[in-house]
């Protein structure tokens, strides 16, 4: 671990120790200061304001803390209630013996002080200080009483005498000094003891006030080096009353009494200051303890916020944790706090968090499993051609897929989760749907398959439908899922493939003994018609011409089928659809000049890929159709349009071809497609079935039907492009002509 | 039994104020006993300014001459008179004044005067530490007149002096009582009764 790292990691904790040690030193040396001042004076101002710092710094940690706790609590953080009645009961346990202790202190320390100042010491100093100036008082009385002798013996004599006498008193004396002063303190004579540097003793104010007043003078007082001298003064009499001379004396104490007055004037000065300093010293200690509790009480304060919150963190960790797994988090993971109870709590509580997380991850694997599982059978069922829808017991749609919309001509999707009825809609398709299965249902059939045959608007559909119940693990009332097919088309192809058979074996059957028959009929007539009588030969006549004429007829019926039976050859070539359908309409436009015949052709239609002459077969058969149907009618109409539309997701080509007649027989509209099934007296039942075979080789699709107003409609949808070429399956082979018929 | 809902926010408002009360508690007992303390000691008290100063010209030197009104009450002569002493601190400043620029300094002196009691010879001494010269006085009255009564002091050569310039002469004084040492001057911040400083005193000399 680099140096960052280490300063990053322990540099607080580092130097909030420092600050913490130098904090207690400057405390320690706070009290100190208080007693021993001089040894502290340059530091104190440094002590003192480490202490206001470390106080500062305490108290706005306590206030930070202290707010935080409150807007906790305010705002209802989980274990700020907690929190709050641990800190206030460690505050209360930690504040209350500090308090008790402080008072007492506060006693003991005053009481302390007070007894240094006993009044037998303040006595005793007393008493000592009257017995050293008693002792005193004797030596200075007998010095004055010397001064006052030695002054009345100098009074009679002159300024100028005095010199020489003044030092022999002085020597016949024990006095330091003598010195005579007269007017405005000038001296006129002195003789001293003391070295020669020193300068005579000078006349004070207070001293020759009193002289001149007539009172003698005397005072100890104490010397420029500590020693003690008696300094006295008296007038020379004989000047007049006026003390114009005044005789000043200095006598020394005695060293050891100077000394012992020394040590006595010591004691008492100390003691005086020491009275003086009494509530001073007082109040700074009470100063400092008082700032020492202050910061005890804080420090206790802010250890009981460290304390609480060492406490409570395991539990608001706990808490946040918990609310943190009830949204869903499952990788929680609180810090250990400690190896107690609380560190089991915590343990077990990610023990918990952990086998939950694994716990919902397998859940939601498995989930994924089942949705892939689940899209895949979407997918499944949307590609099936088969119709699928899957009921609730309650017969709600739960799922349905695109192909059972398809068939029932209903989009079911979009009906899932309404219920299975005819609100989804009023089709009669759908509805005869409905009916069939609610009542196989309702009598409680819920495994069962039948053919339904239902009639629409464009004919018979035919579905074969089976339903069977699911399974329901939970035990209650399982649900259905119903599987259909349009089983039509391949109904009406294998009637197609049928009716193609019967067609080619009445082709090659039937055909083959016609032109025997007719050539025996037509030999018949010619070998016996004259050896006959003429009634005879007219009735041979009419037999043989009867004979030929139903021999022609069935020639064309199956030359019809052999047309019918025939699958031709596809030859596609890109025309333009709408000018063939102008061309073939012009062609009826004068055999049928009562018939309108009005055409709505698209002017944008794509050019269309498909066997020219097939397509011109299919409008002449579905013109002529028309035609017939109109005959005798006054205002008959004819109508072709064109336009490009949808087919699924194919892009098609739609011919309609409707006229305003009768329409179809109701009840041929299902096999109005089929052979042989027609309207017309002498039609062959051929002409719908030969165009819906081409259709179904170009791959396109055609529709029958009855127009609401009345007359028929037959929609052909042809697909465009290659769709159409490649859904004959066909290609013209290589030199083949075909001769367009008209 | 649940409580009543303003029972439980008293007890909690009284849960959450208990570090908030121990702590008045503390500051209330801290205060008491500070005001307890230096406010019922005696010490100097009343008006401590220079009255009146000036320099006096004798003999081509200039003599300081100063009247002191010292801040001292009945309270401070007993406490002389039980050996108490009082320190007495002058300060004199002599500037030349100056246009535009700062004013230099001519002379500067302090002078400290130390007056106590000596209760075996039942006399006061007035004591010049500068000069070490002393003198005894038989009552506290005439100690103290001794004491705020300067004059006659000796400060600055008149040579040193140029005639034609502007001078300021600056007086202050400082007193002492007792010997409250340092540190409890320092932490009795606001107490000034051992320690006071008077105001500057200038006038104008030209020499």
């Amino acid at each position: 671990m680099d140096i960052a790292a280490l300063t990053r990691k322990y540099g607080s904790t580092v130097l909030g120790t420092i600050g913490v040690a130098l904090w207690l030193v400057a405390l320690y040396l706070l009290g100190y200061a208080a007693q021993n001042s001089a040894a502290f004076d340059r530091w104190l101002p440094w002590i003192l304001l480490i202490n206001i710092s470390g106080l500062l710094t305490l108290f706005v940690l306590l206030a930070a803390k202290l707010t935080r706790l409150v807007r906790d609590y305010r705002r209802h953080v989980p274990g700020s209630r907690l929190k709050g009645r641990t800190v206030a009961i460690f505050s209360a346990l930690a504040v209350a013996p500090i308090l008790v202790v402080y008072y007492f202190s506060l006693q003991f320390l005053n009481r302390g002080i007070d007894s240094w100042f006993e009044i037998e010491v303040s006595q005793g100093l007393k008493d000592t200080r009257e017995l050293s100036h008693a002792a005193l008082e004797v030596r200075v009385r007998e010095f004055l009483q010397h001064t006052q002798v030695v002054a009345h013996e100098l009074s009679p004599l002159t300024d100028f005498e005095l010199i020489g006498t003044l030092d022999r008193e002085r020597r016949e004396s024990t006095a330091l000094e003598f010195t005579v002063v007269g007017a405005q303190t000038r001296i006129i004579a002195t003789s001293s003891d003391r070295p020669m540097d020193a300068l005579p003793a000078p006349a004070t104010d207070e001293m020759m006030l009193q002289v001149r007043r007539g009172r003698p003078y005397v005072s100890l007082d104490t010397d420029s080096v500590g020693g003690y001298v008696i300094r006295a003064a008296s007038p020379l009499e004989g000047d007049g009353g006026s003390a114009a001379r005044v005789l000043i004396a200095l006598y020394p104490v005695p060293q050891q009494l100077s000394q012992l007055a020394d040590t006595v004037q010591r004691s008492y000065t100390q003691y005086a200051n020491l009275v003086q300093l009494r509530q001073p010293l007082k109040s700074t200690f009470v100063l400092i303890l008082s700032f020492v509790v202050l910061m005890s009480l804080i420090a206790a304060v802010y250890g009981a916020f460290f304390a609480a919150q060492r406490l409570v963190q395991p539990v608001q960790d706990l808490i946040a944790g918990t609310r943190a797994v009830a949204k869903g988090n499952y990788d929680t993971k609180l810090p250990l706090p400690s190896r107690d109870e609380l560190g089991f709590l915590v343990t077990s509580f990610n023990d918990m968090t952990k086998r939950l997380g694994r716990a919902r991850e397998e859940t939601r694997r498995s989930q994924q499993a089942v949705e892939a599982e689940r899209a895949g059978l979407a997918v499944i069922l949307a590609r099936l051609s088969t119709g699928v829808v899957s009921l609730e017991p309650d017969l709600t749609v739960r799922t349905a897929n695109q192909a059972a919309s398809a068939i029932l001509g209903v989009d079911l999707e979009a009906a899932v989760g309404t219920r299975f009825d005819e609100s989804i809609s009023d089709s009669t398709l759908f509805t005869q749907f409905i009916a069939t299965v609610k009542q196989r249902l309702e009598a409680d059939q819920s495994d069962w398959r039948e053919q339904i045959e239902l009639l629409s608007d464009t004919g018979k559909r035919v579905l074969m439908c089976a339903c069977t119940a699911l399974p329901n693990d939970l035990g209650g009332a399982p649900g259905v899922v119903l599987v259909f097919d349009d089983i039509t088309t391949l109904l009406q192809a294998q009637r197609d493939a049928a009716w193609g058979e019967v067609a080619r074996r009445l082709a090659h059957e039937i055909k083959n003994p016609l032109t025997p028959i007719q050539l025996s009929a037509e030999r018949i007539q010619r070998k016996f018609s004259g050896s006959m009588t003429p009634e005879d030969a007219q009735v041979l006549e009419r037999a043989t011409h009867t004979i030929v004429a139903q021999v022609e007829a069935m020639k064309q019926m199956v030359n019809a089928f052999s047309e019918y039976a025939r699958a031709p050859d596809m030859h596609f070539s890109r025309f333009d659809l709408n000018q063939l359908i102008t061309e073939v309409v012009d062609l009826y436009r004068v055999q049928a000049s009562a018939v309108e015949l009005k055409l709505l052709l698209e002017p944008n239609l794509p050019i269309v890929s498909a066997d020219r002459i097939r397509i011109r077969q299919i409008l002449n058969n579905l013109v002529t159709n028309s035609l017939e149907a109109l005959e005798g009618k006054t205002d008959a109409c004819v109508e072709i349009e064109t336009h490009v539309a949808e087919d699924g997701l194919k892009q098609v080509v739609a011919i309609v071809v409707t006229d305003n007649g009768p329409g179809f027989h109701r009840d041929l509209i299902g096999t109005i497609f089929d052979p042989y099934v027609t309207s017309k007296p002498k039609g062959t039942g051929l002409g719908l079935a030969i165009v819906k075979k081409i259709v179904e080789e170009h791959g396109g699709r055609i529709e029958a039907d009855n127009q609401r107003m009345g007359g028929a409609r037959v929609r052909i949808l042809l697909p465009l492009g290659e769709a159409a070429r490649s859904s004959s399956g066909r290609e013209p082979r290589k030199g083949e002509h075909r001769r367009e018929r008209v | 039994m649940n409580a009543a809902p303003w029972k439980r926010r008293w007890r909690r408002s009284a849960a959450a104020a208990r570090p908030g009360a121990a702590l008045l508690v503390a500051v209330a007992v801290l205060s008491g006993s500070l005001c307890a303390g230096p406010a019922c000691a005696d010490g100097l008290e009343g008006r401590f300014e220079i009255r009146s100063a000036d320099l006096e010209l004798k003999d081509g030197v200039y003599h300081l001459n100063a009247r002191i009104d010292l801040p001292v009450g009945e309270a401070v002569r007993r406490g002389l008179a039980e050996g108490v002493p009082l320190g007495l601190e002058l300060d004199l400043d002599i500037e030349r004044v100056r246009q535009l620029l700062p004013n230099s300094r001519v002379a500067e002196l302090t002078q400290r005067y130390h007056l106590q009691y000596n209760a075996v010879s039942a006399r006061y001494i007035l004591r010049n530490d500068n000069s070490g010269q002393q003198e005894s006085l038989g009552t506290v009255d005439a100690a103290l007149e001794q004491l705020s009564e300067i004059h006659g002091l000796p400060v600055l050569d008149k040579s040193l002096m140029t005639a034609d310039r502007r001078y300021e002469a600056s007086v202050r004084a400082k007193v002492d009582y007792g010997t409250v040492p340092f540190s409890l001057r320092v932490l009795m911040f606001w107490v000034n009764e051992w320690h006071r400083e008077s105001d500057w005193y200038t006038w104008t000399l030209q020499p």
